[in-house]
C-alpha cells in the first residue's frame, strides 16, 4: 500500500463530516454594478440579474456560513467598482485556495423559455474537473424542484457554446472544480415577476446549498419549506410557457397567507408573483390559509419534510364584494417596549377610502380612554393599502396603547370593514431622547478663525421654531440660526466674527425639542478658542538656523497656522537671488498636520556656492478659511563657501546589489528590522537615475544603523585625500558617520541638522591611514532619543574630491542697505527682524514706543556687509504699536510693528 | 517542423538588462505548439531558453525548447501548472488530487534533466502553491516557512518572505513575521507577489485597481487597471493585462506595462484579432511571453529607450 493511500485513508474520515467546516467555497454572484454592457435587465418588471444574482450568492453564504462552510464572496454589493472582470472572479477563487467556485446567474432567450441549465467546463461527458459534473446533476434537479422550471439540463461549455475549447470566462485558469447555474429564464416575464420576490431567489439559494449537501454528503437539515403561488382562478395570461400550465393563470397580489398551526403570516408582494414561502419548519402537518383581497378565504393542508420544499398552490374564487379587512398592523398586538417615537402602519387587505378610513382610525393609551386621543397625521402607499401612522407628538412612556379601526372605514368601493380592528401595545420605560451628535468647532478646538460657523448636528430631526432661544454663546455673538440635513444640524454663522483669542463656549438647552416634542434631556455645553490673529501666518520654517551656510541643495519647510488652500500658492512664492534671478524649484509638497499647513520645496538645480537668495512668500497665499497672511513673508539664507568641484566616483549607488541590508549588519543593533529598509530612488537624486534610500527605525534608545556595502572599498592615500557623498538630510539631529577597517567609531560623524541635499566631505591623511584607507561603511546613531525614525539618501560617494577654499569666498554681491517688515507682524511676544548690509559700518538697530522712547537695542556694533537678522522678545511690554529703527554710515530706515497679546 | 525554427533572439540573453527608460516592442513571435495542444500561464526558465507552460485549468506542465522547438511534457498531475516554480535544474509544484469529492494537495520535484519527479508532501488538506523569494522556492509547513530542495526541506532564513491571500487579506509570512494587511480596507485582495528586492507588495484590489505598497501596508503607488500584474526582475516595471469581458467571455486584452511609480503605461500588444493574456518576463527583461484567450504562445521581443 502506498504512501499516499494511506494518507487517503487516514483523511477520509473528512468526508463524514456533519457539516461544511474545512470547505471553503468561492461564490460568485454574476455580472454587477448594473451596466447594461454586461448586465441584464427586464424593463417590464425593473429586474436586474445582477441585483437577483447576488440576493441569491448572498443568502447561499448565510446558509452555508452558519453550516460551518468558509465562503468567499467575489462580491458583496452591487455598485460600479463591483462590475469584476471575470479574470478577479477566477483570481479571488484561486489565491483564496477555495475547494469550489460555484456562478450564479439566470438566463434568457425568447421570452417564453424557462428551463434551468447548470454549466461546467469542458464536454458534456468530458468535463475537466469530473466534479463539476457530478454537483451539475444534482444543483440541477434541486433548482429546478424550488423553481419549478419546465425541466433542467446540463452541458460543458465547450459543447454548449460550440467551440470545442474553453468559452466561459468565469471558468478559465481555474484551480478548482466550478458550475454556473441559469436558475431560470429571466426575460420570461412571468418568471421576471417571480424574480423580483426576494424571498423566491432566497428560495433558489436553498436549493443550491442543498445541492452542496448532498454533493459532500452531509447531514441534512432537519426542517423543511411550505411554499406556493397563489393564482386568480377566473383570469388567464398571454404569453405563458405551455409546459407550464399553472403559469396561464394570473397571481394574486397582495394577500394575506397564514400557517397554522404555527400562526405564521406571509404577505404576498404587488409585483404580480403570487408567491409566498414559509422557511424552517419542523416535519409535520400544517393547514395553509388563503385570505386575498376580492377572493374566497380558502385552505390547505400540507405535510412538510426535512430538507425538502413543499408547495401549496391555489387558485382562488373571486369575491369581489369581500369586506375589506386589516391584514396587520406595526407595532403587533401585544408588542412592548415600543419606542415612544416608532411609526405606528396598518396593512389593509384592499385599497381604502382614505378619508373614512383616516376618520375610523384611533389611538390612545388604554389608561386615559377613548376620550384621550393621540393626534397623528396619516400618509397612504401601496394602492391606498398601507396607512402609515405618525402621530404628532411622542407617546407617553410606560403606557399600553391601544389602536382601533372603527366599523365606519370603507374600502374603495365603499365596501365597509369587515370588523372594527383593535390591537394594543406598550410603550418602553423612557423615551429616546435626542442627543447632540457631533459639534464644529470639536470640543476644545484650537485657533479657530474668527468667522468661523457653528454646526451642531443632532441624533434626530429637530422641531426648528427659534432656535436662538435654546443656543447660549458666550461671550455671546450676533449672527444668524439655520437649519441643514433635513433640520438634523443647526447651524449659526457670526456677523461680524467671535472675538479673537478667546474662549467660547456654547450651551444648548435641554428644552430644545426633536420633532416628535422630545426635548434633550440635559443641557450640553463645548468650547473652543478662537486665533489671536485674523490673518494666516507662517508659524516656523526649515532650515532655520545656520542660514549663513545653506547645502547648495537645501530643501525648504514653512509651516502656516492652518492647512493651505494650495491653489492659492501659484505665483504666490518667489525664490529668487539677489539679483532677482529665478529659481526653479523642485518636489513641491504640500500636507497638513496637526491642524498646520506645510509646503515643502526643494532648488530643482545646485545653487551657487556662497551666494545670496531670498525667498518670499505673497499674502496672497491663503489658508482653506480664506484668510491671508497681512505681509509677505521674507526668507533670506546664503549658501556654503565651500563647494564641491569635482571628484572620482566611488559609488554611484544605481544599484544597491553590492551593498548590505542594514538589518543584516552585524553591528547594527537596536533597529526595528520590519521598518529598516534600503532601496533605490528615483525622487531624490544628484546623478544618474537613482540614490539610495535609508530608511532608518529605532527600536531602542541605544542604536545604530549600518549601511555597508559587501566588501570594504579600498581609498589610496598619497599624502593625503578628500573623499566625500552628497547626503540627503532629514533634520533629524541624528548622527552620520564615516566607518573604517580598523577604528571601532566612525572617524568622522556629522548631526543630521540639514534637510535636502549636502555634500559631505573628509579628508584622510597617510599619517593617520597609512597609504590605504579601507571605508567599510556609513552608520546613523541615535543622538535624538526623541524621533525613532526617518529617511536619508546617499548619491556619489567619491574621492579625490576637489573643492573650493573658504579663502575662495567671492565678494558679497549686496551695495545697499535694507531693512525689511518683522515677521511674524502683528506677534506675541516675539518677532524676527532682517536687514540687509551694504558696505560695513557700525550698525544700530533700537525699538520705540509710541512716545518716542527707546525700550529696546537690538544691534549696535560693527557690521560686515551681508545678511543679518535680530529678535526682539515683547514679553515684558504692553500691547502697541512699537517702532524699530536701523542706522548705518549715512543710511537710516524705520518700520512699524504691532505687539498684539 | 518546428525543430527547423531557429530563435534568433535567444543570444539576446548574453546581453545585461538595460535600466530603461521606457520600452517598445520590437517584433513578437510565436511560438508553434503542436495541433491541439494550447498553452496557457507561461513561464520563461531562468536561463532563458525554454519557455514553460500549462493547460487552461493548470493540468500538467510542459515546455518548449526556444532553441529547437522540441516540446517535452514534464508532469500531466491535476493543478500542477499553479504557480508552478521552475529553476534552471528543478520544476517545483503543487498538484490536486480528490477523494469523496474533498480537494486535496501534493507538493511534487521534478529534476529537469533526469526527469525524476519526488513527491515532497503527501496528500494534504492545506498548501499554498509555493512561493519564490530570490533565489529560493519557498512554502509553508507548520507555520514554518522553508525551502524546497531535492533533498527536502530546510528552514528559510530570516530575511526571506512570502505574500499570499489568506481570508481575502494579504498575509506577508516570515520566520519572525505573520502580518495581515488590508492597504485599502476590507475588499478582495488577489495577485500579490513581492518586488524582487523583498521591500515592496504588488497586488490588485478586485473593482479597485492595482497597487504597490510597503511590507507595512503603505501604499506607495496606484498602477490603476492592470490585471495579473508581474513585477519586472528589476522592480521597476510591472507588466500585466488589461482585459474585458461581457459577463461570460473574454471579448479584448492587451499586455501593458507601467512603471513601478504608475507614472507610464505602456500598451505593448494593440490587436484586435487576439486576445492577450497572462505576460511574464524573462531575467533579461528583453523579452515577454504570454498566452492568448484561445492558448496560442507569443513572446513579445522589447527595445529599450
Amino acid at each position: 500500500m502506498n504512501k499516499l493511500l494511506i494518507s487517503l485513508l487516514l483523511l477520509s474520515g473528512l468526508s463524514q463530516a456533519q457539516d461544511f467546516s474545512g470547505i471553503k467555497i468561492c461564490v460568485n454572484p454574476g455580472h454587477g454594478g448594473n451596466d447594461p454592457a454586461n448586465d441584464r435587465y427586464i424593463e417590464a418588471t425593473g429586474f436586474w440579474e445582477s441585483e437577483s444574482n447576488l440576493t441569491k450568492g448572498l443568502h447561499l453564504r448565510d446558509l452555508l456560513e452558519s453550516h460551518g462552510a468558509t465562503v468567499v464572496m467575489t462580491r458583496t454589493q452591487n455598485r460600479d467598482a463591483d462590475d469584476l472582470p471575470l479574470s478577479q472572479v477566477v483570481a479571488i477563487a484561486n489565491d483564496n485556495n477555495c475547494d469550489w467556485m460555484h456562478s450564479i446567474h439566470s438566463n434568457a432567450h425568447n421570452a417564453n423559455t424557462n428551463y434551468t441549465l447548470m454549466l461546467y467546463q469542458g464536454f458534456t461527458h468530458n468535463p475537466t474537473f469530473p466534479e463539476s459534473k457530478t454537483l451539475s446533476l444534482i444543483m440541477g434537479s434541486e433548482i429546478q424542484k424550488a423553481d419549478r422550471t419546465s425541466s433542467w439540463t446540463y452541458a460543458g461549455d465547450f459543447d454548449f457554446y460550440g467551440t470545442g475549447q474553453p468559452y466561459l470566462g468565469v471558468f478559465k485558469g481555474l484551480t478548482m472544480p466550478g458550475t454556473l447555474s441559469e436558475g431560470s429564464f429571466h426575460d420570461y416575464l412571468i418568471e421576471s415577476a417571480r424574480l423580483m420576490n426576494l424571498d423566491y431567489r432566497r428560495h433558489e439559494a436553498l436549493a443550491i446549498f442543498r445541492s452542496f449537501i448532498s454533493y459532500y454528503g452531509l447531514q441534512t437539515p432537519g426542517n423543511g419549506v411550505v411554499a406556493g403561488i397563489i393564482r386568480d382562478q377566473s383570469q388567464t395570461v398571454t404569453n405563458y410557457n405551455t409546459s407550464l400550465p399553472n403559469d396561464k393563470y394570473k397571481p394574486i397580489i397582495h394577500s394575506r397567507i397564514l400557517l397554522k398551526p404555527v400562526n405564521k403570516e406571509y404577505i404576498v408582494d404587488q409585483k404580480n408573483n403570487g408567491f409566498f414561502i414559509f422557511n424552517d419548519l419542523a416535519p409535520g402537518t400544517y393547514k395553509v390559509i388563503y385570505d386575498a383581497y376580492a377572493f374566497k378565504t380558502d385552505s390547505l393542508q400540507v405535510t412538510v419534510q426535512a430538507n425538502k420544499s413543499v408547495f401549496a398552490d391555489r387558485f382562488l374564487v373571486s369575491d369581489p364584494n369581500k369586506p375589506p379587512k386589516v391584514y396587520t398592523v406595526t407595532p403587533a398586538d401585544s408588542d412592548s417596549l415600543v419606542v415612544t417615537t416608532s411609526p405606528i402602519q396598518i396593512t389593509f387587505s384592499r385599497s381604502m377610502d382614505k378619508a373614512s378610513t383616516a376618520e375610523a382610525i384611533r389611538l390612545y393609551p388604554l389608561n386615559f380612554g377613548p376620550d384621550s386621543l393621540q393626534s397623528f397625521s396619516v400618509a397612504w402607499s401601496n394602492y391606498d393599502k398601507v396607512a402609515a401612522i405618525t402621530p404628532h407628538d411622542a407617546l407617553q412612556v410606560n403606557q399600553e396603547y391601544v389602536v382601533e379601526v372603527g366599523s365606519s372605514a370603507l374600502s374603495q368601493g365603499l365596501i365597509p370593514i369587515e370588523s372594527a380592528f383593535s390591537s394594543r401595545f406598550s410603550t418602553a420605560h423612557d423615551h429616546v431622547y435626542p442627543l447632540i451628535t457631533a459639534h464644529i468647532p470639536a470640543q476644545n478646538a484650537d485657533s479657530v478663525v474668527y468667522n468661523a460657523g457653528l454646526k451642531i448636528t443632532f441624533s434626530h430631526p429637530m422641531k426648528t421654531a427659534d432656535p436662538a432661544q435654546f443656543i447660549e454663546l458666550s461671550p455671546a455673538v450676533a449672527g444668524s440660526f439655520s437649519w441643514l440635513d433635513d433640520n438634523h444640524t443647526l447651524q449659526f454663522v457670526p456677523a461680524t466674527g467671535w472675538a479673537l483669542d478667546q474662549t467660547c463656549a456654547v450651551t444648548v438647552k435641554a428644552g430644545l425639542k426633536d420633532t416628535f416634542g422630545i426635548g434633550l434631556k440635559t443641557d450640553s455645553t463645548f468650547s473652543f478658542a478662537t486665533r489671536k490673529l485674523k490673518n494666516m501666518m507662517v508659524s516656523s520654517f526649515l532650515p532655520d538656523e545656520n542660514r549663513e551656510e545653506l547645502s547648495v541643495k537645501p530643501k525648504f519647510t514653512f509651516i502656516f497656522s492652518a492647512p493651505i488652500n494650495t491653489s492659492s500658492v501659484s505665483g504666490a512664492v518667489q525664490f529668487r537671488d539677489l539679483q532677482e534671478n529665478y529659481i526653479p524649484s523642485a518636489n513641491v509638497v504640500f500636507s497638513e498636520k496637526n491642524g498646520k499647513g506645510i509646503m515643502e520645496f526643494e532648488s530643482k538645480n545646485l545653487l551657487a556656492g556662497n551666494t545670496d537668495y531670498k525667498i518670499f512668500l505673497l499674502p496672497k497665499i491663503t489658508d482653506i478659511y480664506g484668510l491671508s497672511m497681512a505681509d509677505t513673508f521674507k526668507y533670506f539664507f546664503r549658501t556654503e563657501a565651500d563647494q564641491y568641484v569635482s571628484g572620482s566616483i566611488v559609488e554611484n549607488f544605481e544599484s544597491l546589489t553590492d551593498w548590505l541590508n542594514p538589518i543584516n549588519h552585524p553591528l547594527s543593533a537596536g533597529l526595528d528590522t520590519l521598518q529598516t529598509t534600503i532601496a533605490l530612488n528615483s525622487k531624490y537624486k544628484i546623478g544618474g537615475s537613482y540614490s539610495a534610500a535609508l530608511t532608518y527605525a529605532f527600536a531602542e534608545d541605544q542604536a545604530v544603523c549600518h549601511f555597508a556595502p559587501q566588501d570594504s572599498v579600498p581609498i589610496q592615500i598619497s599624502d593625503s585625500v578628500k573623499i566625500g557623498a552628497w547626503i540627503y538630510g532629514d533634520g533629524s539631529a541624528q548622527q552620520v558617520g564615516w566607518r573604517f577597517i580598523g577604528f571601532t567609531q566612525p572617524v568622522h560623524t556629522d548631526t543630521l541638522n540639514w534637510i535636502g541635499w549636502k555634500f559631505i566631505d573628509l579628508r584622510l591623511s597617510a599619517d593617520v591611514f597609512g597609504a590605504q584607507a579601507y571605508f567599510s561603511g556609513f552608520s546613523v546613531s541615535r543622538a535624538n532619543p526623541g524621533l525613532a525614525s526617518g529617511t536619508i539618501y546617499f548619491d556619489d560617494f567619491q574621492t579625490d574630491v576637489v573643492t573650493t577654499l573658504p579663502g575662495d569666498e567671492p565678494e558679497l554681491q549686496i551695495k545697499t542697505y535694507v531693512l525689511t517688515q518683522n515677521y511674524p507682524n502683528p506677534f506675541n511676544p516675539l518677532t524676527t527682524i532682517s536687514y540687509e548690509i551694504g558696505q560695513p559700518g557700525i550698525c544700530k538697530i533700537q525699538v520705540f514706543n509710541l512716545l518716542g522712547q527707546q525700550v529696546a537695542e537690538l544691534a549696535n556694533s560693527y557690521h560686515k556687509p551681508g545678511l543679518y537678522t535680530v529678535q526682539w522678545n515683547g514679553g515684558r511690554f504692553p500691547s502697541g504699536i512699537y517702532f524699530y529703527s536701523m542706522q548705518i554710515n549715512n543710511f537710516k530706515a524705520t518700520q512699524k510693528m504691532i505687539l498684539l497679546k | 517542423m518546428h525543430k527547423k525554427i531557429q530563435f534568433v533572439f535567444y543570444f539576446l540573453l548574453t546581453v545585461g538588462f538595460l535600466s530603461a527608460q521606457s520600452f517598445k516592442v520590437s517584433a513578437t513571435d510565436s511560438l508553434p505548439l503542436p495541433a491541439g495542444t494550447e498553452g496557457y500561464f507561461p513561464q520563461f526558465l531562468p536561463a532563458g531558453h525554454q519557455v514553460f507552460f500549462t493547460t487552461v485549468n493548470f493540468q500538467g506542465i510542459s515546455s518548449i525548447d526556444l532553441r529547437t522547438g522540441e516540446i517535452l511534457s514534464h508532469t500531466n498531475l491535476p493543478g500542477a501548472g499553479y504557480h508552478f516554480r521552475v529553476t534552471d535544474r528543478e520544476l517545483i509544484f503543487r498538484s490536486s488530487v480528490y477523494l469523496n469529492n474533498i480537494r486535496y494537495f501534493q507538493l511534487h520535484l521534478t529534476d529537469l534533466e533526469s526527469g525524476r519527479d519526488q513527491q515532497l508532501i503527501d496528500a494534504v488538506r492545506t498548501l499554498d502553491a509555493p512561493s519564490r523569494f530570490g533565489r529560493e522556492i519557498l512554502i509553508s509547513r507548520d507555520k514554518k516557512l522553508k525551502t524546497v530542495h531535492s533533498s527536502g526541506f530546510a528552514e528559510a532564513a530570516e530575511t526571506d518572505l512570502v505574500i499570499r491571500i489568506s481570508n481575502q487579506m494579504l498575509e506577508l509570512e516570515g520566520n519572525n513575521l505573520r502580518r495581515t494587511l488590508q492597504p485599502l480596507g476590507p475588499g478582495n485582495y488577489i495577485w500579490p507577489s513581492l518586488s524582487p528586492d523583498g521591500q515592496k507588495i504588488l497586488f490588485t484590489l478586485a473593482g479597485r485597481g492595482t497597487f504597490i505598497c510597503d511590507l507595512s501596508g503603505k501604499i506607495l503607488a496606484e498602477l490603476g487597471r492592470i490585471n495579473a500584474p508581474v513585477w519586472s526582475p528589476d522592480g521597476q516595471w510591472v507588466a500585466g493585462m488589461d482585459d474585458y469581458d461581457d459577463g461570460n467571455r473574454y471579448t479584448a486584452s492587451e499586455i501593458i506595462l507601467i512603471r513601478a511609480d504608475g507614472q507610464q503605461r505602456t500598451v505593448l500588444t494593440a490587436t484586435a484579432q487576439r486576445i492577450e493574456m497572462h505576460p511574464a518576463w524573462d531575467e533579461s527583461m528583453q523579452r515577454i511571453v504570454f498566452a492568448t484567450d484561445n492558448g496560442r504562445l507569443f513572446i513579445l521581443r522589447l527595445s529599450y529607450e
